[in-house]
């Protein structure tokens, strides 16, 4: 039963060196909220490699703790994500602010 | 034999953990990322609440375990599909790899309107959003 305890903590320890790297390199936000949730997950496992090693059985509440915390940051993370600006986008709005400028500087006007 | 039920049921549900950190290593965009990301967080983990359930021997820590598991899967599918909804809307996929893609005619629709009334889609009456996707 140990061995099987060592080799679940080596490839969680694997999966986490995964799932960081992506955390740390991730090209977008919703790259990172994903790596992160992932990482959630893979501390929800550690503990439940705990309690299956120690038989502590209190810890199990946390599980539930972790997924309800989870759920709310990724959710309000992608809500408020979905406004943010991509690459082609900039370029639009960009150059809807020069047209902006331009069409302020040809009549004068001072609004905008 | 119990016993090496439960430790199988240990190491399956680590190795979706490991599982999910190949794929979001390897994995071209964001929802591919998203696909290999939520296998540890449904099957591993109802896997691991398998294995402890198990290991326990007794009923009295089932409840809990449910618990956790049925939270998980109320919530799970909705923050992956929240997250693949802002991703599409982002454009953080690419668009040559896609077989199929339904929903493009209707975001581009949608786009128009805004374009045309100048009110974001998230910001006008519900009356006036029409179907949203």
């Amino acid at each position: 039963m140990t061995a099987v305890i060592w080799a679940c903590g080596i490839i969680l320890a694997v999966a986490t060196i995964g799932t960081l790297y992506r955390l740390w390199k991730g090209p977008t936000l919703l790259d990172r909220v994903v790596s992160s949730d992932v990482l959630l997950t893979i501390i929800a496992a550690g503990i439940c490699l705990l309690v299956f090693a120690y038989d502590r059985y209190i810890y199990l509440p946390i599980l539930v703790v972790l997924s309800m915390i989870g759920f709310i940051s990724s959710v309000t993370v992608a809500r408020f994500a979905s406004n943010a600006p991509v690459n082609a986008e900039i370029d639009r709005v960009t150059e809807v602010d020069q047209k902006d400028v331009e069409k302020n500087l040809e009549t004068g006007s001072e609004e905008g | 034999m119990i016993d090496i039920i439960a430790a199988l049921c240990m190491i399956i549900g680590c190795l979706m953990s490991l599982a999910a950190a190949a794929g979001l290593y390897r994995f071209p965009d964001l929802l591919t990322r998203l696909h290999a990301g939520s296998k540890p967080q449904v099957f591993g983990l109802m896997m691991l609440l398998l294995g402890i359930a198990l290991d326990a021997g007794t009923w009295k820590v089932v409840p809990v375990l449910l618990v956790a598991l049925i939270l998980q899967f109320l919530t799970i599918p909705i923050s992956t599909h929240m997250m693949a909804r802002s991703g599409y809307r982002n454009k953080h996929f690419r668009r040559q790899d896609l077989v199929r893609d339904d929903l493009r005619a209707r975001v581009e629709d949608e786009l128009e309107t805004e374009q045309r009334e100048g009110v974001p889609a998230e910001e006008r009456m519900p009356h006036q959003q029409g179907g949203r996707a």
